[in-house]
């Protein structure tokens, strides 16, 4: 089936299907908010594998917690929870094998390639999506996070302080600090942004 | 190496480069308060280092925002949800203390089957403007799930990094 056949159904209500095993209700909120999972996962870890991980990771949680959630709560925000939660522990996880000595062969050679990032290359207009990729790659997890949220999901500030659970004043210091690096990083390129 | 100036000139009203770039991002998420934005644009109009990262700041913006968007994640992964799902779809699992539950897992047990079932529950069950929607209450929000969220990842809560 696909999600625009119980259109107007709310997620709340298809969270209190799933708790009964609804196979239908799974399918609508799968449709209805597996894009924007696997999006900010793949902007986050960089890996169409890891996204894929972490996405399915998402829903079995809902599945599994359907039974517990409570009405008064809203769907989206405890999904924006649960998805900073749940990349954040893929990251962590990651960085403790290498910090363990341990080779994570697998994510090394999804990481693009060093010469890729000569400034030649990246003074190219077509790098820069590639260039900006990076940038956000080389940001600590929760300032890649908040900017995932913020600049390509477009969340606002009390959206972003409910998503990362930290205050709006502690969102804006986590924007402002990784929109301080991420210029840093890409400064050589900043004539090519402002190309009109 | 782009200089920045320390602090702001003379005549502009009491924001300093520090707090200005902090209202700068801000202000790319959200509208400031009135004072805010005022102090911000007065900072601007005497601060070319800030107008800098303010122009910088909304190419980067507008660039991840450009970015293609990832393909969407494999039909694998419903398949391997619908295989994770509790029971088959049909069993009945009545709440009495849930009326709109006990309505729901009704309809299923009937033998309607799933899509009567979600039908039949759009009919009798479409909710009122929304009761369900938020509130935004975070600790409603904390309780909404018994922990469900914290438990598969590391929560810190702190604005660090
Ligand atoms: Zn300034």
């Amino acid at each position: 089936m696909t999600g625009p056949d119980l259109p107007t159904t709310s997620d709340e209500l298809l969270v209190a299907a799933l708790a009964r095993g609804d196979k239908q209700a799974l399918a609508v909120l799968y449709h209805r908010h597996s894009t924007f999972v696997h999006r900010v996962a793949w902007r986050t870890l960089g890996d169409g594998e890891a996204a894929r991980d972490v996405t399915q990771s998402v829903f079995e949680g809902l599945i599994d917690g359907a039974r517990h959630f409570r009405p008064q709560a809203r769907f989206t925000t405890w999904l924006h929870r649960v998805v900073v939660n749940r990349c954040l522990h893929h990251l962590e996880r990651a960085e403790h094998r290498l910090r363990e000595g341990g080779h994570d062969d697998a994510a090394l050679e999804r990481r693009p390639a060093p010469e890729a990032a000569s400034p030649e290359r990246l003074l190219a207009g077509k790098e820069l999506g590639a260039a900006i990729e990076r940038a956000l790659a080389d940001l600590p997890p929760r300032q890649r996070l908040a900017i995932v949220l913020a600049d390509v999901e477009g969340l606002d500030q009390r959206g972003l302080a409910a998503a990362l659970e930290t205050s709006e004043g502690a969102v804006e210091s986590l924007l402002v600090r990784a929109r301080q690096r991420l210029r840093a990083t890409l400064g050589a390129l900043r004539a090519e942004w402002r190309r009109p | 190496m782009s200089p920045i100036p320390a602090f702001r000139d003379a005549a502009a009203p009491s924001m300093t480069c520090d707090d200005a770039v902090v209202a700068i991002s801000a202000a790319l998420s959200g509208p400031l308060t009135s004072t805010r934005r005022a102090a911000l644009d007065a900072h601007l109009g005497t601060c070319a280092a800030c107008v800098a990262f303010a122009e910088d700041a909304a190419a980067m913006r507008a660039a991840l925002q450009a970015l293609p968007p990832p393909p969407p994640p494999p039909d694998a992964v419903l398949d391997a949800l619908e295989a994770r799902l509790p029971r088959a779809a049909g069993a009945p699992v009545v709440h009495p203390s849930l009326p709109v539950a006990g309505r729901w897992g009704l309809a299923i047990a009937g033998g309607l089957g799933v899509a009567a079932g979600l039908l039949l529950g759009l009919l009798v069950l479409r909710p009122p403007a929304s009761p369900m929607e938020d509130t935004g209450d975070a600790a409603l929000l904390a309780l909404a799930f018994g922990g469900i969220g914290a438990e598969g990842g590391p929560r810190r809560p702190g604005g660090d990094e």
